[in-house]
């Protein structure tokens, strides 16, 4: 089976407790975190105080109550989309939080609809499913492996992609708890963890989408 | 000759001395063999691949116990290149007393840290010394004795002695550098490096000359040796060499083999210091520097040194490495926007000397690793 | 369906609705007091459901980038010095760990809203690689773009300063007589 990674995103999630009307392209200017074009050009969809969305050229942040989250699909600025989030916690570093997760979701084109079977079969074996079920198709299989304590974790989904036909989506998330709203232990995991995250993912997704 | 093989992990006899010093191009590290497998680190710097500080993997490629065997580690100034990996090796040499320079006791060094925790990015001189004083806290706590450090390296202050008692021989290691001055110049700086309100934050680039740097004197019987640092020369009688030179403490007898200071440089060129306290035609060792506008040393660094001994070894030379070959797009990309490039960080050159006490430098062995050479 | 707030997955929702309580914005008003003085408009809003509450609908992600950029090569830069219109830099190897280099290169290959970052200490990612766009154009490609972090503030200096009183007493660094000998 040959395959291509058709799409490549990042993203960042933490849950806490956030004011989402505060995060605002105004905002991330005044504070030195995007440049004054980006936030001038910014496309804002919503701002309000139970939910914040606007995206600049090369991230979208959407922020809740309960969940703020940043992403990009631009490879050349995954090493950014850390700093845009260290910078912006830096300054809110009294801010609740109660969870980190780091992701990387990965949409491969495979080159024939067979071969996508034959992976979907690979990776979920449908013996056990022939019984009571007739032509049983994977939707979705996730896989745990915990770090640690067991609060920490790598989770692992294989998905058929939405956006790419015949696609296989394979998203990892490395998933920390922040104990005591630390967000300074927050802020080192990011720092040191980051970018081994991201190579680690790309590993974890090459490995299973070249498995014959 | 590669620094993993053959007769590079034998270790040296009890009875005999051995100076090794590494350096990659941006950063050095030396080793000192005291005798009965007692050793002395210092600096540090690591090893490209591995990120390991190169002086503890060289000792337990020789299967010295680190943790027992290393009785004092000096790190002769905070910067970038004298210290990265140095907190493995506080931490792995439990042992081992722990020195740095006077000037950094201050309350305005560690605010300095303390902001570099914040920084956001990585700085590896300031983070390397959080990781260091992380474990001395630890220590702290642990209830160490005090003794375990940091000992203050001041001009004129014994940093180590080692008794002959049973031992092959009378060592100590005495610190020539910072002075008084120096540690108040060295102070200043330091806060003039603290950032201002609504600056940017940035990377700390390496600032020059180095007043704090300590620059040791180490007594092996009666045999001595030079490790210059990075000290420069000043005017002022109280800074850089002449403040050695001048000082009551300057002690007496000449050395051997000497670390030459700051890679080199004219800067760091003094002519009192060759004649008054280094023998004729010592060994003299130096590690390059790769960045700047000029790497060091220079042809004519090398052609100045070459009055005072015909004995100089180095552990690399610049200007045969190459910067690794890319994907050809990379290559041609790079070639299309840069004006010009060089490698700063090559291999990590390796120049040991060993020799016996009694027999002095009458028939030392040198031995160049790893692209490390003899300077004609 | 509500999003889900239970794990930090990066799950997309196609299209999703949450239900705002309490508020009650009016379309079109400025939200400067509910946005701490800065300006803010929203879309337009949504119906009203009951007394007191909406249905906001979250605009989904574009389903797949107009352009991709693969990377072929990246390194972290530090400005080491500018002089008139060139930059002397060092670059680490980001693809290849354990190479560093020192370049020069033009100003002018900076971008214009990032030249007040390139000053000594400035920090930089350099990525080289091929700019693949929907309709099959590549093209090669080269970016530098400089790292952004929150200016220092009084209060970052000032817990730093107290931070390191305290450390200090910890260490047992007190400063005593420099000139002391064994």
């Amino acid at each position: 089976m040959s395959q291509t990674l058709e799409t490549d995103s990042a993203s960042i999630i933490i849950l806490g407790s956030f004011n989402p009307a505060i995060f605002h392209p105004i905002w991330f200017k005044t504070n030195g975190l995007i440049k004054p074009d980006e936030a001038d050009s910014a496309k804002l969809e919503v701002t309000h105080p139970a939910i914040s969305i606007f995206s600049v050229e090369w991230f979208r942040l959407q922020v809740e109550q309960e969940k703020f989250s940043v992403q990009t699909d631009d490879e050349a600025h995954f090493e950014l989309l850390s700093d845009l989030t260290m910078g912006t916690f830096s300054l809110l570093e009294h801010n609740p939080v109660r969870a980190l997760g780091m992701n990387r979701t990965m949409h491969f084109k495979v080159d024939s609809v067979e071969a996508w079977h034959a992976f979907g079969d690979k990776i979920a074996p449908k013996d056990v499913w022939h019984g009571i079920m007739k032509e049983p198709g994977l939707l979705s299989l996730t896989m745990q492996e915990p770090k640690g304590n067991f609060e920490n974790h790598i989770r692992v989904k294989v998905e058929p992609s939405s956006k790419v036909k015949p696609g296989i989506l394979i998203d990892v998330n490395n998933h920390f708890e922040i104990k005591d709203n630390d967000v300074q232990m927050m802020l080192s995991i990011l720092k040191e963890s980051w970018r081994d995250v991201l190579a680690k993912s790309r590993k974890i997704a090459d490995y299973l989408i070249r498995r014959e | 000759m590669n620094a993993l093989d053959g007769n590079v992990k034998t270790p040296p006899t009890r009875d005999e001395i051995e100076i090794s010093i590494f350096g990659p191009g941006i950063g050095e590290c030396i080793l000192l063999h005291l005798g009965d497998n007692e050793w002395l680190i210092v600096d540090s710097c690591i090893d490209r691949i591995t990120r390991n500080p190169i002086g503890i993997k060289y000792l337990k490629g020789l299967n010295v116990n680190v943790s027992a065997a290393v009785k004092l580690f000096v790190i002769t100034h905070w910067h970038d290149d004298h210290i990265r990996g140095a907190s493995t090796i506080l931490e792995e040499c439990g042992n081992a007393h722990f020195a740095c320079s006077g000037a950094i006791r201050s309350e305005e060094f560690l605010q300095f840290c303390m902001i570099g925790e914040r920084a956001l990015m990585e700085t590896s001189g300031v983070d390397e010394f959080n990781s260091i004083l992380k474990i001395l806290s630890s220590h702290r706590d642990e209830g160490r004795p005090e003794s375990r450090g940091p000992e203050w390296a001041i001009a004129g202050r014994k940093l180590l002695h080692l008794p002959k008692g049973g031992r092959s021989f009378n060592v100590e290691v005495h610190a020539l550098s910072p002075s008084d001055a120096a540690i108040t110049l060295g102070l200043r700086e330091i806060g003039q490096m603290i950032p201002k309100v609504r600056t940017p934050k940035r990377r700390v680039i390496s600032q020059t000359p180095n007043h704090a740097s300590v620059v040791l004197w180490v007594i092996i019987e009666d045999l001595n040796i030079l490790l210059g640092s990075d000290l420069e020369n000043q005017e002022q009688n109280d800074l850089g060499w002449k403040a050695v030179l001048f000082s009551e403490n300057k002690p007496s007898g000449r050395a051997l083999v000497v670390k030459i200071p700051h890679h080199g440089s004219s800067d760091a060129y003094c002519r009192e210091m060759w004649y008054d306290m280094v023998a004729a035609d010592p060994i003299a060792l130096l590690t390059p520097f790769a960045s700047g506008v000029k790497p060091l040393p220079s042809d004519n660094d090398i052609k100045r040194i070459k009055r005072h001994t015909s004995r100089i070894y180095c552990t690399g030379n610049p200007s045969g490495w190459h910067p690794p070959k890319r994907d050809s797009a990379v290559e041609r990309t790079i070639r299309e926007i840069v004006q010009t490039r060089r490698l700063v960080h090559g291999s990590m050159g390796h120049v040991r000397v060993r020799f016996k006490a009694e027999e002095g430098l009458n028939d030392p062995k040198i031995e160049l690793f790893d692209g490390a050479y003899a300077i004609a | 369906m509500r999003i889900s707030t239970e794990h930090t997955t990066a799950e997309q929702a196609r299209e999703d609705y949450i239900v705002v309580p309490n508020i009650k914005p009016v379309a079109g008003e400025r939200q400067g007091t509910l946005v701490n003085d800065l300006v803010g408009t929203s879309t337009e809003l949504p119906k009203e459901l009951a007394e007191g509450s909406y249905v906001v609908r979250i605009p989904s992600a574009a389903a797949i980038p107009r352009h991709r950029f693969k990377v072929l090569q990246k390194f972290e830069g530090t400005v080491l010095e500018i002089s008139g219109q060139e930059c002397r830099a060092l670059i680490r190897d980001l693809t290849s760990p354990g190479n560093v280099e020192e370049v020069t290169l033009s100003v002018e290959e900076i971008s214009e809203s990032d030249r007040s970052l390139a000053v000594p200490g400035g920090i930089f990612y350099w990525y080289i690689g091929y700019d693949d766009h929907i309709g099959g154009q590549r093209y090669r490609s080269s970016a530098i773009i400089f790292r952004r972090f929150p200016f220092w503030r009084e209060k970052d200096l000032v817990n730093a300063k107290k931070k390191a009183s305290s450390l200090i007493e910890r260490l047992g660094w007190k400063r005593e007589d420099t000139t002391h000998q064994r």
